[in-house]
């Protein structure tokens, strides 16, 4: 059985925690932060795969969520509202880099054969590929692909995001998935 | 009308109704290419889901405690202490040397604690100790977690430490502090005794997070003993099916292992 702890955790919404947290339970942030957490850096570790600065945007998007909780419409689906945040955590990141630096793609390099290593010896080859070509599809196509097949956030929701048609997303899923299993098959046969 | 591209992706969504879907398969069937499209979309589709989920370190957890506490009270909130070397660095270093060789001295004297097997003979001093076992034992939730995260930082943490994470992790009232307790421990998986805390944690535990958090430390270590405890979970009438389905995701990872 579960103690009254777990029920809690369990069955209140996110949206009735946010409410909770912009009436002054501010304490109740970690309970968001406790279900989210992983799927925001996994989001983040996905886009740019760097352990780190995924750790560190993961951070400026509960930060963000503190500071802006006031703007917070419980209407609104809080999943999101925080992938929302993400992206702009996300755009104002790299804004500021200006670019990718050739530093981060050897990092990035880096992490990739570190892990490849590993998978392999797993028998994950498989996995890791996808990975791999994950990171070939366009930015805003690898976070298309991730908020709605990862993250299943609603494609109407994911239209405001980008401020284009609920169908504009779908073609855009479409064709990156598309993409990616053409990638999947090249980087498997070879 | 709708582009076949957005059609395409109704039908793998299963959102398809009625005539709809009837008119979609009608066309499949006449254009046998669409159809392969369609599969190779599934596909693909299938092996997102399976896509590894990489875990955060327990740093980030650490940073956002802090990050709350100052929001919640930022006046009594004080960040770490960074102790200023100064103008004259070798002179201070040479004195913190003395001490830390002292209080090494006073440990190594005093300290009669029986080591892990394959633990490092060097032993974080007194004070350490104290401090992290002082902080776990708080009354606050926030503390112990804090507790937690500098025990992180010891650099061979021993047996009376991992006594104390496994039983904070089987006892404290807080989801939050035990979860945190079993990152911890997560670090020193490699040690029997500690395989043997977090699958007895695992049978105790009750709240959803925190269990889940378990059976994915004790199946990433592929270890054919984890594979009874995986399967009492699925048995169990109590747990979620979410849970059981993480528990049956640890079988089929540690069964793929062999």
């Amino acid at each position: 059985m579960y103690n009254n702890e777990a029920k809690q955790y369990l069955l209140v919404t996110d949206e009735a925690i946010m409410e909770r947290i912009q009436s002054g339970e501010i304490r109740m942030m970690s309970q968001l932060f406790q279900r989210h957490q992983v799927s925001l850096y996994n989001f983040f570790y996905h886009m740019n795969r760097d352990k780190g600065l995924s750790e560190d945007l993961t951070q400026n998007v509960f930060e963000r969520m503190i500071k802006y909780r006031s703007s917070y419409e419980s209407k609104v689906n809080f999943k999101s509202w925080m992938f929302r945040i993400a992206r702009n955590v996300s755009n104002d990141h790299w804004r500021k880099k200006k670019f990718k630096t050739s530093s981060d793609i050897e990092h990035h390099e880096n992490v990739l054969h570190s892990d490849c290593a590993i998978r392999r010896m797993e028998g994950k080859e498989k996995w890791e590929i996808l990975q791999k070509v994950m990171h070939q599809l366009e930015d805003e196509t690898r976070e298309i692909i991730l908020l709605t097949r990862i993250e299943k956030l609603k494609y109407a929701e994911v239209a405001k995001m980008y401020n284009v048609t609920e169908g504009a997303i779908k073609v855009r899923v479409h064709r990156g998935l598309k993409q990616l299993k053409n990638l999947y098959n090249q980087s498997y046969t070879s | 009308m709708r582009s076949i591209e957005e059609r395409m992706i109704d039908y793998l969504d299963g959102v398809m109704d009625g005539q709809e879907k009837q008119d979609f398969e009608l066309l499949l069937q006449e254009q046998p290419a669409l159809l392969i499209e369609l599969e190779a979309l599934q596909n693909i589709d299938d092996h997102l889901d399976c896509l590894p989920v990489h875990q955060p370190s327990l740093d980030l957890e650490q940073r956002f405690n802090d990050l709350l506490e100052s929001t919640i009270d930022p006046k009594t909130h004080s960040s770490p202490k960074v102790v200023s070397i100064g103008k004259t660095p070798w002179k201070n270093i040479g004195i913190a040397a003395s001490i830390l060789l002292c209080g090494m001295l006073i440990g190594w004297f005093n300290y009669q604690e029986e080591e892990l097997p394959g633990m490092a003979s060097v032993k974080p001093d007194q004070s350490q100790l104290k401090y992290v076992n002082d902080l776990m034992e708080a009354a606050s939730p926030m503390k112990r977690i804090q507790g937690i995260y500098e025990s992180g930082k010891l650099s061979d943490p021993d047996k009376s430490m991992i006594k104390l994470l496994g039983n904070t992790l089987k006892t404290d009232p807080s989801s939050n502090v035990r979860l945190a307790a079993a990152k911890a421990l997560s670090d020193h998986i490699a040690h029997e005794e500690v395989r043997i805390c977090l699958v007895e944690a695992l049978a105790a535990e009750a709240d959803a997070s925190v269990k889940i958090e378990l059976i994915n430390i004790l199946s990433n270590t592929r270890d054919k003993s984890i594979i009874d405890p995986l399967n009492q979970v699925i048995d169990n009438e109590d747990d979620l099916k979410f849970v059981k389905d993480e528990a049956q995701k640890g079988l089929l990872l540690i069964n793929n292992t062999y």
